[in-house]
């Protein structure tokens, strides 16, 4: 059985519960055995927490790991943001002793010490390596007839020791066509869907990076917009709404992995939360019969 | 001792790595300026809708400067050890003649300072290159960037 210490960082908990039920059926019926991490914190932010003070996000994000590593498994998370904090951090720390040993320093004081003993893996690489496409298959009940447009999200493409930085995108993709939806390409797959330039400037977010890639995504003719990162989901669904007052209107439904995944198993919609969406989601569920 | 040009350390961009998240430029802000912003930035990423591509505005620390050559009161000047161009706060007068002589207007006219204001390669560890999660945006021997570049605009 597959078993990992289960990341859930702090949008989905917080803003998308929806994605946390979702998920927790999908492993239910996969067989991957997700353990809490009792008293874990904000991973943090992947860069602005960085960029203002670099040692305190590593003693942040070491101690999250240093949880998992009481618990003697490696650790997995939803958000790609996550993905990417608890990685670097892990492979910064695992890689330069000194940095180590600065961070090992304070977190003595909290009776904790980073061992280095284990590896942080992002959901989408879990379902493609260790449960299998194959697996994934043989429990889709409900094939999802709809067209859908991808949108990976920046911190997906993380990739180290010089890997193919469309490694995990792949595997997104490939997870989603066999729940039977099709994929559309709509040519903007890799841009940013705007959430970190909202801190700098909302217009530009909005207009810059959302609006167009929704502009292609409705001239593909899609159904829904398939994601795997919370971050991009509240852009794409909340962006929705704060563009209307510039006289720019889309109607798009967005889901995340899990969720189309969870529709896929037979799930019954009315056990995914799906009245939390901001964009038209239950509208697509009505469509799909689900 | 003066530093060989192929073998120095510049930034590479590469735009089919690229996503736009700007979190290049705002790392530069927070770097030189201690703001969560995008225009105060020594580098820019900007969207050509027509190619669907982008393209990264960002100085070269060229072999020949020519905000070096430009500038009447030596406050650009290119570090003979690690081949760096750099602008000195103190020297400048805001005449804003770099901004304009460089071919890419990479050097830019800071309102509040009243000079220029250019990329530092923030001293040997860019944050742009660090924070930069497909790694569009890199740190690269200049030589591996000529590379790069001819096969890039040239194709040879």
């Amino acid at each position: 059985m597959v078993k990992y210490a289960f990341f859930l960082g702090c949008q989905i908990p917080m803003r998308l519960p929806n994605v946390e039920v979702a998920a927790r059926k999908v492993f239910e019926r996969l067989g991957v055995e997700t353990v809490e991490l009792l008293g874990y914190s904000c991973c943090p932010e992947p860069v602005v927490s960085r960029l203002i003070d670099e040692e305190a996000a590593l003693v942040i994000s070491a101690r999250n790991i240093t949880l998992a590593e009481d618990l003697g498994i490696n650790m997995m998370t939803l958000c790609n943001g996550c993905y990417e904090t608890l990685a670097e951090a892990n492979e910064i720390l695992k890689h330069d002793a000194e940095k180590r040993d600065k961070v090992n320093n304070i977190l003595k004081r909290y009776g904790r010490e980073y061992k280095g003993k284990i590896d942080i893996k992002h959901v989408i690489e879990v379902l493609y390596e260790d449960v299998g496409l194959g697996n994934i298959e043989k429990l889709v009940v409900k094939p999802q007839k709809i067209r859908v447009a991808l949108h990976y999200g920046c911190h997906l493409y993380r990739e180290y020791k010089s890997a193919d930085i469309m490694r995990k995108p792949k595997m997104m993709r490939e997870i989603v066509e066999r729940t039977g939806a099709q994929v559309i390409d709509y040519g903007l797959e890799r841009m940013c869907c705007g959430y970190p330039s909202m801190q700098a400037s909302e217009e530009f977010s909005l207009k810059e990076r959302l609006a167009r890639k929704l502009s292609r995504i409705n001239s593909a003719g899609v159904d829904a917009v398939v994601m795997a990162c919370p971050a991009c989901m509240i852009q794409f669904e909340l962006g929705q709404v704060m563009l209307r007052p510039y006289g720019i209107q889309f109607n798009i439904p967005c889901i995340n992995l899990m969720e189309l995944l969870a529709l896929s198993f037979g799930v019954p919609s009315k056990e995914l939360l799906i009245e939390l969406h901001r964009s038209p989601v239950q509208q697509l569920v009505k469509k799909l019969g689900v | 001792m003066k530093t060989n040009t192929a073998e120095q350390k510049v930034l590479l961009y590469d735009p089919t790595r690229c996503t736009g998240c700007l979190f290049c430029q705002i790392a530069c802000s927070y770097q030189h300026f201690k703001e969560i912003g995008l225009e105060k930035a020594n580098l820019h990423i900007i969207f050509d809708d027509k190619t669907g591509e982008f393209e990264a505005i960002y100085c070269h620390h060229c072999d020949e400067p020519l905000c070096v050559a430009a500038c009447p009161n030596e406050a650009a000047v290119k570090d003979e050890i690690t081949g760096l161009v750099k602008i000195n706060p103190i020297r400048c007068i805001g005449c804003k003649t770099c901004t304009v002589t460089c071919p890419l207007s990479a050097p830019w006219f800071n309102a509040e300072r009243r000079v220029a204001v250019k990329c530092d390669f923030c001293d040997g560890d860019p944050k742009c290159a660090k924070f930069c999660s497909p790694q569009a945006i890199r740190v690269a021997l200049r030589k591996e960037a000529w590379e790069f570049n001819r096969k890039r605009y040239l194709g040879v």
